[in-house]
């Protein structure tokens, strides 16, 4: 219903549980058709009456689809936390008396949320959405709390006169992002090839008797030749046998194991009210996430909020 | 402190420190240590078993990779990754440039993704993303079990032998285009017999939408990623290494049976080939012997059956290769590997066909210029003079393909050769034939097509192999107050599908050279007219194949205009009386032809006899010959259909 409303679909009622729909041009595009009749009761949809939209219905997988093809690169913003004391958190980072600082900067800082659907095949099979987050800041990776990051962020800024955050690096923070993903997927492939074990040695196995068979087949055949001509291409045959073990070895390993693939679905640029405070006419001071509540300084060292960490 | 000894086993792998990794193949004993022979990617070395930098590697680096040292491990970004399982797929880097230059969408639809892409969470091969991409495929119940079993238990390896004409392209196609889809496959190489080659690349270009490329030169091995090519070809010296040092992840082989003696170069190269994935396809897996069935096993996987000596103990009769024994086992190890639907199983009825041949006779002006042009024919294939045979070789034989199909397609090359000077020698004739062509008023087969066409109640397809003979036709059935279309492969896409559409819709005759035999699915239409004869029969089937389809409901009429006393008589007399070819199930044909089905032999073979025949006596025998040469390969044909059913019931 909602990817109904957002495409500027116009609903009415058109009979019991039937629903008539004028659909919104880009999704009337995209399926074909200006509108479509649907109920979510099998009964209504088997009359013909309707089309049934209910999961795994065919129009149910194309508002789906629709859906995943639009809002893949979004922005929002957080709002400072309520309560939370910035200047409190610098002085304590910096160690010093929170009388002495003043306010040096406000802007946003960009916090890049890459949401990955990763499959694997393998037996068992599974399927997963991976948020991983990159602080551009900080230029480091950051899982804490994404859900409810996403969840708390609004399509407009809040109106506390945080500067815009500056560009962030992209191909920077996807690289980091690609390396976690990667460490990610081989941790789980363990777990999966530990499943998947006892099936794959048993493969491995078939083929290394069929191999060993093999060979002592021609050794016996070797060893009953009498002619050279016929014990050299004994062991020719042999030779090859055995580069061929090794290559077929690696091919069932290969086709065995489980296989992934990654794919980028979309990404947020959530925009984070950053506070630098400071002594006055040093420069120098300490960042205050006000979202999560985490402060450190230019040249390096992090510190976490005690209370709490916004997610 | 001494360092523990290891005892190693044949199968074991190692890794030394500058040979890398290796299986261990052989162990020969010694009294301190043993004597290993070890297959390294560089050959096979033989070291001794405490030899110092020599290891066992660790049990679980089998399958679960090493983790490079952490300075080494930054990934090739962002196309790349340092797994060897991982694939990144998609177009990341769109996505990230438009990051990058800010343009963004509304947050509210970014939040509906999210919970789209979470409702949409599958696990494996749990449904097929390839039937919303696909497109006039009829989505039928055995063909979406099939491409399960293969994704799901067969893991890409196996034999579909599905009976001829249940689809055994389309489920191999649904496969390939399942697991490019997810990603998994990316190269692709598909090896099918010469005369298959243009068919493969035409449906799956139109119901797979993807795009191979027919290769075969040299640069195309390496520049594309879908590739189709002959058998033949691939295995040709030139082509053979190249191949063999590329890797795809998928490789199909039509028609497999042609891989079933391990000893020939094409079993050799496809058991050579590098790839992931095997798909075999063929209807008939076992011809001769059941070692013909553990040849194309032991391709998908080696040692399933065991070695050729084991399986012929355990499963075959002795004395008689062609019967199994302990059939529950085999069965069993079959169903891992192969996949075989019978029309009996799938209770789809194919509909009937009746077959109608319209014997008439030529107009005294058109018999003149047949005969006429058939000499010309002739002198030119008798001519000594080896570049003058060259020059002419191709000419004549469509001129003579022309002439018997219509007398405006034969005036159009006339017209055309007796002007141009690659042909001065000869144009006064060319000039006098095209006189004789100038004299024709009366068309004998149009007047029979005018014949039958009130017969038929419904829409009808006239085939011809010409294009001026398709403009005719269209324009002469159009006089006589029938509503046509025409199709022919100049035609933009876009035009052939409005043909078709209109066809479908309101147009009675669609008028249509070979392409209209081509990938576009007609079975809304039941009536056949073959106008002029291909003297390929794989393009007779083609015409049929149309029509006669997996989704046809009625009857299939197919009308044969037979001219007396010309090629294409002599060409149907085989067909229809020797083998009865108009009653064979589609994909039947190539099998019969055999060896005749590669390189448009069969064509050649009936030019030959036709253009070289010294005698009239002489013509009969040798068409004679040829007619018994296709009987007898379709009693072999009958024979092999019979020996798989009895393996593998019915």
């Amino acid at each position: 219903m909602e990817i109904l409303e957002r495409s500027g679909s116009k609903l009415e009622t058109a009979g019991e549980g039937v629903f008539a729909c004028a659909l919104g041009d880009e999704l009337a595009r995209f399926l074909g058709r200006p509108m479509v009749t649907f109920t979510f009761q099998r009964r209504a949809a088997m009359n013909g009456r309707a089309d049934l939209a209910a999961p795994g219905s065919w129009l149910h997988d194309q508002l789906l689809r629709f859906a995943r093809d639009r809002g893949r690169v979004a922005r929002a913003y957080l709002g400072p936390r309520p309560g939370l004391d910035a200047k409190q958190l610098a002085a304590e980072r910096l160690s010093v008396s929170a009388e002495d600082l003043a306010s040096l900067e406000r802007r946003y800082g960009s916090l890049l949320v890459f949401t990955f659907r990763i499959f694997y095949y393998s037996d068992p099979a599974a399927e997963v959405l991976l948020h991983l987050g990159y602080d551009a800041e900080r230029r480091r990776i950051s899982r804490r709390g994404l859900p409810r990051l996403l969840a708390d962020a609004q399509p407009v800024a809040n109106p506390n006169g945080y500067h815009p955050a500056p560009a962030p690096d992209v191909g920077a923070a996807f690289s980091a992002v690609w390396t976690a993903v990667e460490d990610e997927v081989e941790l789980r492939v363990r777990g999966l090839e530990e499943a998947g074990r006892t099936a794959y040695e048993a493969r491995i196995h078939v083929v290394e008797n069929y191999y060993r068979q093999l060979l002592a087949e021609e050794k016996r055949l070797m060893e009953s030749r009498a002619s050279r001509k016929g014990h050299d291409e004994s062991k020719g045959r042999i030779d090859l046998l055995k580069v061929e073990w090794e290559r077929r070895m690696k091919e069932e390993a290969d086709r065995l194991r489980p296989q992934v693939v990654a794919r980028l679905c979309a990404v947020a640029v959530l925009q984070v009210p950053l506070e630098k405070w400071g002594k006055v006419g040093t420069g120098t001071g300490a960042w205050v996430d006000t979202v999560r509540g985490e402060s450190w300084t230019e040249n390096g060292g992090d510190h976490c909020a005690k209370e709490g960490n916004g997610g | 402190m001494e360092q523990e000894r290891y005892v190693y086993e044949v199968g074991d792998k190692v890794v030394h420190t500058d040979f890398g990794e290796g299986l261990v193949v052989e162990i020969r004993e010694r009294p301190f240590y043993d004597v290993l022979e070890v297959v390294f990617a560089g050959g096979v070395k033989r070291l001794t078993s405490i030899h110092p930098l020599l290891r066992p590697k660790p049990m679980t680096a089998e399958i679960i990779p090493l983790r490079p040292p952490r300075a080494k491990r930054r990934s090739p970004l962002p196309n790349g990754t340092r797994l060897s399982y991982l694939v990144l797929d998609g177009a990341p880097a769109l996505l990230l440039d438009r990051v990058a230059k800010g343009r963004i969408e509304e947050w509210e639809d970014y939040r509906l993704l999210l919970e789209a892409e979470e409702i949409s969470a599958e696990r494996g091969f749990e449904s097929l993303l390839c039937l919303d991409h696909v497109k006039g495929v009829d989505r039928l119940g055995y063909q979406r079990d099939a491409c399960y079993r293969v994704l799901r238990e067969m893991r890409g390896r196996g034999l579909l032998a599905d009976e001829v004409g249940l689809g055994k392209t389309i489920e191999a196609g649904m496969v390939l285009k399942e697991y490019m889809l997810r990603g998994l496959v990316r190269r692709v190489l598909v090896l099918v017999p010469a005369s298959l080659t243009n068919q493969w690349r035409e449906e799956l270009a139109t119901k797979f939408l993807l795009d191979f490329v027919i290769a075969g030169r040299r640069g195309d091995w390496s520049k594309h990623d879908l590739l189709i090519c002959s058998l033949d070809t691939a295995k040709t010296a030139r082509n053979h290494r190249r191949l063999l040092e590329e890797h795809f992840d998928l490789v199909i082989v039509d028609e497999a049976h042609r891989l079933r003696n391990h000893q020939t170069l094409a079993w050799k190269f496809v058991s050579a080939l590098n790839s992931k994935y095997l798909l075999l396809l063929t209807a008939t897996p076992v011809q001769n012997d059941l070692r013909e069935l553990y040849n194309l096993i032991n391709l998908l996987r080696p040692g399933a059956l065991g070695t050729y000596r084991a399986f012929r103990r355990k499963y075959m009769v002795r004395g008689d290769k062609r019967l199994p024994k302990n059939t529950a086992e085999l069965s069993n190890l079959l169903k891992q590997v192969m996949i075989r639907t019978t029309r009996a199983k799938t209770n789809i009825k194919f509909p009937k066909r009746t077959v109608n041949i319209v014997p008439f006779a030529l107009t005294d002006e058109e018999r003149v210029l047949y005969d006429a042009v058939t000499d010309f024919v002739r002198d030119r294939f008798a001519d000594n003079d080896r570049t003058q045979f060259l020059k002419w070789h191709f000419v004549s034989m469509v001129l003579q393909k022309e002439i018997g199909s219509s007398t405006p397609a034969a005036q159009h090359t006339l017209r055309r050769a007796r002007s141009d000077p690659r042909y001065k020698n000869h144009w006064a004739e060319l000039e006098r034939l095209y006189g004789l062509g100038q004299n024709v008023t009366h068309h004998a087969k149009l007047e029979g097509l005018l014949r039958i066409l009130p017969q038929v109640d419904d829409k009808a397809i006239v085939f011809t192999q010409f294009k001026s003979t398709m403009e005719f036709l269209s324009a002469r059935l159009r006089e006589e107050g029938y509503t046509t279309v025409v199709f022919h492969g100049g035609m933009p896409t876009a035009d052939k599908d409005n043909a078709i559409q209109e066809f479908r819709k309101k147009v009675r005759i669609l008028v249509s050279t070979e392409a209209g035999g081509e990938g576009r699915n007609l079975h809304f239409c039941r009536t056949v007219v073959n106008y002029d004869l291909p003297w390929n029969p794989m393009k007779v089937e083609q015409r049929i194949g149309r029509v006669h389809r997996l989704g046809q409901t009625g009857d299939i009429h197919i009308y044969n205009m037979s001219t007396e006393n010309t090629v294409e008589s002599h060409v149907l007399e085989i067909l229809h009386r020797k083998i009865d070819m108009f009653q064979l199930v589609i994909g039947e044909m190539d099998m019969i032809l055999g060896d005749y089905a590669e390189k448009k032999s069969f064509e050649a073979a009936v030019f030959h006899i036709w253009a070289g025949a010294k005698t009239r006596r002489e013509l009969e025998r040798r068409f004679q010959d040829l007619g018994d040469q296709l009987a007898l390969n379709r009693r072999r044909y009958e024979s092999i259909k019979r020996l798989d059913e009895e393996i593998f019931g019915g």
